[in-house]
């Protein structure tokens, strides 16, 4: 079959993510995490590197570069850029090691997997959507969610 | 059970989007009209991608397959699918019915409760024509995982069978979930990474390399395992279990792979 095609293959509904449960959202934050991660890293790299005077070593250098990324006061040693940076990196670093703790329990450990066994077809429970896997999704949830609080708390308040 | 004499709507489960079949209900059918809206494509046409409506009045015992057969019957015999057993054994039906694969002939619009039904080509899959998709790649993936037994000596396999390879009970269930597959394609098509990573084996091969190689009269797992234990195998799932959530004969690819996955992690097969 050479004849071109002149339709593409298309994507999956995006409608199928909102009735499934978590595990689709999980898996896009830990991509999106991890992405995340690697441009903080690079562009971490590279703010720290001008204080150290890599590339163009002036202190005005210094001084345009931290003011364009820390943005406008807010209160105390907060500013917009530094909150944002904050929020971003705690919850990529977070969700992504606690959802992949939890993927390092399910697949290696086989925490939550359950022997295959004889089907109660039709309409049985996938693996997926049971006890012992949904309780894990949970307390992943739960742990992002203290961290942050307990983050938010240290670096503002405390 | 009264629903069964009155004939009440059966219910859909919003959480897995699967029917909760119950008795059909007694009595006489109940007729609605619904509207198919196909998304259609003709290679010869020109133009991609275009819609086109159907009125058609079916019975709540009657199944989307068959009003598309009443439609090419009737109304308009250009519209093409794929269709055999009409029963869901053969997986050759499956469609986007309403935003989520299905097998037409398991699927009632009675029981999807909308007036309108939209049916889609299966995302993930080239379209041949209209709701007819291209199923070579599928195919062609199924079969680099060695879907069959393999026995370490080859005059065995090939030539002269001379023994029985006696199975337990327990044995079977190892494996029996999986072995339920009929390669209908829709966990394939509710894939992410299929659409992201177009060399992705995909849920269903993957989850028959685990059958055969969990099977106690298989001895070829270590050639599987070669296969799955790549970027293209195992390691491109990222793990949405979207596939055992669409899949009709409830085969569970997502148990499947991450049991491969463990597998390959731990050395050994869970038991
Ligand atoms: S695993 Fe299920 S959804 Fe996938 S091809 Fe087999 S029967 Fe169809
Ligand atoms: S026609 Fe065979 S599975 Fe639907």
């Amino acid at each position: 079959m050479a004849q071109q095609k002149q339709v593409k293959r298309v994507p999956p509904k995006w409608s199928l993510w909102f009735r499934g449960g978590l595990d689709e959202w999980l898996l896009i934050f830990q991509k999106v995490s991890g992405a995340i991660l690697v441009i903080y890293l690079i562009a971490h790299t590279l703010v720290i590197s001008t204080a150290l005077g890599f590339g163009h070593p002036s202190e005005l250098t210094w001084n345009t570069v931290i003011g364009f990324v820390e943005g406008p006061h807010v209160a105390g040693p907060a500013h917009v850029g530094t909150i944002i940076e904050y929020l971003i990196a705690l919850l990529a670093a977070v969700h992504g090691g606690a959802n992949g703790f939890r993927l390092i329990l399910t697949q290696y450990f086989g925490v939550g997997l359950p022997r295959p066994e004889r089907h109660t077809f039709p309409r049985a429970v996938p693996s997926v959507k049971k006890s012992g896997q949904a309780w894990l999704k949970y307390v992943a949830i739960i742990v992002v969610i203290i961290f942050l609080i307990l983050a938010t708390l240290v670096a503002f308040v405390w | 059970m009264s629903s069964q004499q009155t004939g009440t709507a059966l219910q859909t489960t919003a959480a897995t989007e699967k029917i909760t079949i119950t008795k059909p209900p007694l009595g006489s059918p109940i007729r609605r009209t619904y509207v198919f809206k196909v998304k259609r494509y003709d290679p010869e046409r020109g133009g991609g991608y275009y819609w086109r409506e159907y009125k058609i009045e079916l019975t709540n015992h009657e199944t989307v397959l068959d009003g598309l057969i009443k439609i090419k019957w009737h109304q308009d015999a250009t519209l093409s699918f794929r269709y055999s057993c009409r029963m869901g054994i053969c997986g050759s039906c499956g469609m986007i019915i309403n935003g989520v694969p299905r097998l037409a002939c398991e699927t009632k619009p009675y029981d999807l409760g909308t007036e309108v039904v939209t049916i889609e080509p299966l995302s993930n899959f080239e379209p041949i024509k209209d709701v007819a998709t291209d199923f070579s790649d599928f195919f062609r993936k199924h079969r680099s995982v060695k879907p069959w037994l393999i026995r370490k000596d080859e005059t065995e396999q090939f030539e002269k069978l001379e023994t029985y390879y006696p199975q337990t009970e327990e044995q079977l269930n190892e494996y029996l979930e999986f072995a339920y597959c009929i390669k209908c394609g829709l966990c394939y098509s509710a894939c992410p990474m299929v659409f992201l990573n177009k060399d992705y084996l995909g849920p269903q091969a993957l989850a028959q390399a685990y059958r055969w190689s969990a099977d106690n009269r298989d001895e070829g797992a270590v050639l599987r395992l070669k296969v799955v234990d790549s970027e293209n195998g195992v390691w491109s799932c990222h793990y949405s279990g979207t596939c055992s959530k669409v899949c009709p004969k409830d085969v569970d690819p997502a148990l499947a792979i991450n049991l491969l996955k463990n597998w390959l992690l731990t050395g050994r097969r869970r038991r």
